[in-house]
């Protein structure tokens, strides 16, 4: 496991943003978590409307949805 | 020492597998490049280049269309599995686009992610700018365009400069701090304030 190199105490969100991206510079296995992280999102994303709109029409539902939500 | 980022002849080649997310913009590219030119801007630059965190839609700048090339580039996205969240024809979906409006497009069956597509011209002077001054990036064998870094990074700062802006500009400054340029940054910085002062006055 590769760890992160601290080059300063982080504070903010904003202090880890850049704390990674100084990381991610000569850390391409970084890259690795990031992959991770997208895909799950993608994953849950998928499978909760497949499930909210199961055995309906899921362009209608969508779109009902969205509108509910000012989409 | 390994490098997640190199320029080779102009292109910013970033060294990570494709996800699943650029599959999806990949899939979407190659559809609508047979229509139109465009340009990737906003979240999708900073997670294309390692920024962790996730996103409902990747915003793409293309410009606005005949009705009879939108129509031509609508029935190829649904042909290809795409569905349109603003509705299920052309005819109903161009009321949008003549308008300026964004339209967005997801994979069939699924609601996340989606490709916003936000219509510019000439009199959108800032996004003009960006799309007329593209940046060609590579992830393997997945080659498109976005803007130059700096100004991607002050349009988040100065314009959109929400607290997932300014955070996806201290990534871009970080991670690209030995490419960055002065000149650049001091070139884009005058497109963008005067983007600005036109909000103002309006």
């Amino acid at each position: 496991m590769n760890k992160i190199k601290l080059s300063k105490i982080p504070k903010t969100d904003l202090d880890y943003v850049e704390i990674y991206a100084e990381n991610l510079k000569t850390n391409p296995e970084l890259f690795k978590q990031q992959k991770m992280l997208i895909e799950s999102q993608m994953k849950s994303s998928r499978s909760f409307f497949q499930n909210l709109f199961k055995g309906k029409d899921f362009k209608t539902e969508a779109r009902k949805y969205l509108k509910e939500r000012g989409g | 020492m390994e490098k997640s980022y190199g320029l080779k002849e102009g292109i910013l080649i970033i060294e990570r597998d494709l996800t699943e997310l650029d599959y999806f913009v990949r899939d979407f590219l190659q559809v609508l490049k047979n229509h139109s030119d465009y340009l990737i801007v906003s979240g999708f630059v900073s997670i294309s280049t390692g920024r962790t965190r996730a996103t409902e839609d990747v915003d793409i700048l293309v410009p606005v269309p005949d009705k009879e090339k939108f129509k031509e580039l609508f029935d190829d996205l649904i042909k290809n599995n795409f569905w349109c969240y603003q509705g299920e024809n052309f005819g109903e979906v161009y009321l949008y686009v003549e308008d300026m409006q964004s339209i967005r497009f997801a994979r069939k069956d699924q609601m996340f992610p989606n490709m916003e597509i936000i219509f510019i011209n000439e009199s959108k002077k800032a996004k003009y700018y960006e799309f007329t001054h593209p940046l060609k990036i590579k992830i393997k064998d997945f080659e498109f365009k976005i803007p130059p870094l700096e100004f991607e990074i002050l349009y988040k700062e100065i314009i959109l400069a929400g607290k997932k802006d300014i955070e996806d500009a201290g990534h871009l400054r970080n991670l690209f701090k030995e490419i960055l340029s002065k000149d650049r940054f001091e070139e884009y910085e005058k497109v963008i304030i005067d983007e600005l002062n036109s909000y103002k006055t309006k």
